[in-house]
């Protein structure tokens, strides 16, 4: 009996000993997969001459103590039940 | 078994999202072409697809992150993945490009322009020569698209490429829309770049769009994109091409604003019209 | 090595250290037409550079993009493409950094989750891109009678303060982005199954296991570990979720005369 067996067969068996609704929450999420990995060459965004914004001489935007780029995607509906900014957030998990 | 790549044959670059028209298409093109780094990892499903597409169409593996020109040593790490692409799938050609992209530490994902010097020219020959034994077979070296030179150039671009095949044993990739490109924004004359390269070395070709600017001066500056239709006059070109190298494998490369597959294959389907017409004045040629 | 080549290769160096600062003058040595604008050319390999990156970025971090927009998205990722550029050419590898970079940008604070959704994601491309196996394990040479966990797939842990996988989840087009009502910690678990990279919810307990399974724990010393990173919890629930889901597996003992 192979390993993958074994696993099938114990897996079964510990089916028929759970209690109702101990099953741990596991909703599974499938999005679609489109993380093929990219290599580039010949592209080129600055196509459209002067007065464009090009990538390749951009800064963020700092002025002074204040960041003036704001996130403004779905983080807006999103938002923390302290609010956006918050400090007291912002302390990352070991 | 890998299948072979006609000297007719008209391939495209291909992109994933393409994936189920191509396994499809009743009608397949000649060859496809992917990127070796886009296939450098261990498994997964962009391995799975090409598998399977293997065996519908002969395949054409292209290096873009080789930096053959760049100041650094050659990546043994890298030139080892390259060698398991190409053990994986047996492809019927293998390509890289003349020129560098960043240096030890920070690969920039662009293909810098080369300095045409001799000491370059032993250089990029040496590494050449070095991928080929790891590969065990030769590869074909891509002229670039430019659009600054080196002061410190003392060879002509297409007389590098000559001697860099004679050197090495390369062949040669002309990409005909690089070479237009080229041409327009250094002010060279693409006629006698032709005539400068050896038939028998050139082993594919290269169509692609570009996007025609100027710069600040009005000076002509074309972009090499793969965001748009072949342009005309690099279709008058690569007929050029044709006339002086008669039939070579040839591959439309679109990279931004992808058209479904039917039109792509459209645009496949008019260069290979293209060369079976070469083939057949080479043909009359002959009798 | 010669003296030109060393010149060359210095020259090389000034023009790539150029290419990513945009506060550095052009470099020394190149040339275009008469007439051309030279500055403007070297300003495509420029952004030929910063797009691409940036570019590469956004097809790894969707969802990171979606919560932040794409302004702010490009701005944060042309910072790290400069600070922390890729070392090699096979740009799946491109961000591997990124989620600690998002966790100390200064304008990303007010979205304090932004890091944990972005170590979804380069979980999710590394499992894409994995061994379609795993490396078969050496048989160990006493393994003894006992029921060991091991592992099964390539898995990851992303372990978060903040409902992570709900919002990873409303950010990679699985269920419309809503106000969310509860922000209980949520845990992610992401594992490849042929063409898909699922990311599945699990609690401490399960986390655990996956733990334990990759030092191929008894199963008994596997149920401790649960029980103690979730007090009162089911282990063989828990366990049996991690069969089913192909994360885990559990290995029978060695029998003498069977194993074949």
């Amino acid at each position: 009996m192979n390993r993958r067996n074994v696993a099938l067969a114990l897996a079964g068996s510990f089916a028929g000993m759970l209690a109702a609704g101990a099953l741990p929450a596991a909703a599974q999420s499938d999005a679609k997969e489109k993380c093929y990995g990219v290599s580039l060459k010949g592209q080129n965004d600055c196509a459209a001459g002067p007065g464009t914004t090009c990538a390749g001489t951009s800064k963020v935007d700092y002025q002074g103590n204040a960041w003036k780029l704001v996130p403004k995607g779905t983080c807006v509906t999103m938002q923390t039940p302290h609010g956006p900014g918050s400090l007291k957030e912002i302390k990352r998990p070991a | 078994m890998p299948l072979p790549i006609q000297p007719t044959a008209a391939g495209v670059a291909f992109k994933p999202e393409h994936g189920a028209d191509a396994l499809a298409d009743p009608r397949p093109c000649g060859f496809l072409e992917v990127h070796a780094e886009n296939y450098m990892g261990a498994g997964g499903p962009p391995h799975a697809l090409l598998e399977r597409l293997a065996e519908r169409y002969p395949l054409s593996v292209h290096g873009v992150g080789l930096s053959l020109a760049g100041p650094d040593r050659l990546s043994r790490s890298h030139l080892a993945r390259l060698s398991a692409v190409c053990r994986r799938y047996a492809p019927a050609l293998v390509s890289e490009h003349l020129a560098w992209s960043g240096i030890a530490g920070a690969h920039l994902a662009d293909l810098l322009p080369t300095p045409y010097t001799r000491p370059m020219l032993r250089r990029v020959a040496d590494r050449v020569d070095a991928v080929q034994q790891a590969l065990g077979r030769a590869i074909l070296i891509e002229n670039p698209a430019s659009y600054v030179a080196w002061e410190t150039s003392r060879i002509d671009e297409a007389e590098f490429l000559s001697e860099l095949a004679r050197r090495s044993g390369c062949g040669l990739l002309l990409d005909v829309n690089n070479l237009h490109v080229s041409a327009v924004n250094l002010g060279l004359a693409p006629g006698p770049y032709l005539d400068r390269l050896d038939p028998a070395r050139v082993g594919e070709i290269h169509l692609a769009g570009h996007a025609a600017t100027q710069d600040e001066r009005g000076h002509p500056l074309l972009l090499d994109t793969h965001g748009a239709p072949v342009d005309a006059a690099v279709w008058r070109l690569y007929r050029a091409a044709l006339d002086r190298f008669g039939p070579v494998p040839t591959l439309l490369e679109r990279d931004r604003d992808v058209p479904p597959w039917a039109e792509l294959r459209r645009e496949v389907d008019r260069a290979a019209g293209m060369l079976e017409d070469a083939a057949r004045r080479r043909l009359g040629r002959a009798a | 090595m010669n003296r030109p080549r060393a010149t060359a290769a210095a020259a090389q160096r000034t023009f790539a250290a150029a290419l990513v600062d945009p506060d550095a003058a052009l470099p020394p040595g190149i040339a275009a037409p008469t007439g051309a604008d030279l500055a403007r050319r070297f300003a495509v390999h420029r952004n030929n550079v910063l797009s691409g990156l940036v570019e590469a970025l956004g097809q790894r971090f969707p969802a990171v993009a979606a919560i932040v927009g794409d302004p702010f998205f490009a701005a944060a990722a042309t910072e790290y493409a400069r600070i922390l550029p890729p070392l090699h050419p096979v740009l799946a590898d491109f961000g591997d950094r990124f989620p600690e970079f998002l966790a100390a940008f200064p304008p990303a604070a007010g979205v304090p989750y932004l890091a944990d959704v972005a170590r979804i994601e380069v979980a999710r491309t590394r499992l894409f891109h994995g061994a379609d196996a795993l490396a078969p394990e050496p048989v160990p040479a006493a393994a003894g009678a006992v029921m060991r966990v091991v592992p099964a797939a390539d898995v990851a842990i992303v372990r978060s303060r903040y409902p992570v996988v709900t919002i990873w989840e409303m950010n990679a087009g699985l269920r419309p982005p809503a106000a969310i009502a509860d922000w209980s910690p949520e845990w992610a678990m992401l594992l490849r199954r042929q063409e898909r990279v699922p990311v599945l919810r699990v609690g401490p307990a399960a986390a655990a296991l996956v733990q334990a399974s990759r030092r191929r724990r008894s199963l008994a010393a596997a149920f401790a570990a649960a029980l103690a990173a979730e007090p009162g919890c089911d282990p063989v629930a828990a366990l049996t979720t991690l069969i089913e889901a192909g994360a885990v597996a559990v290995d029978a003992p060695f029998q003498p005369g069977r194993n074949q």
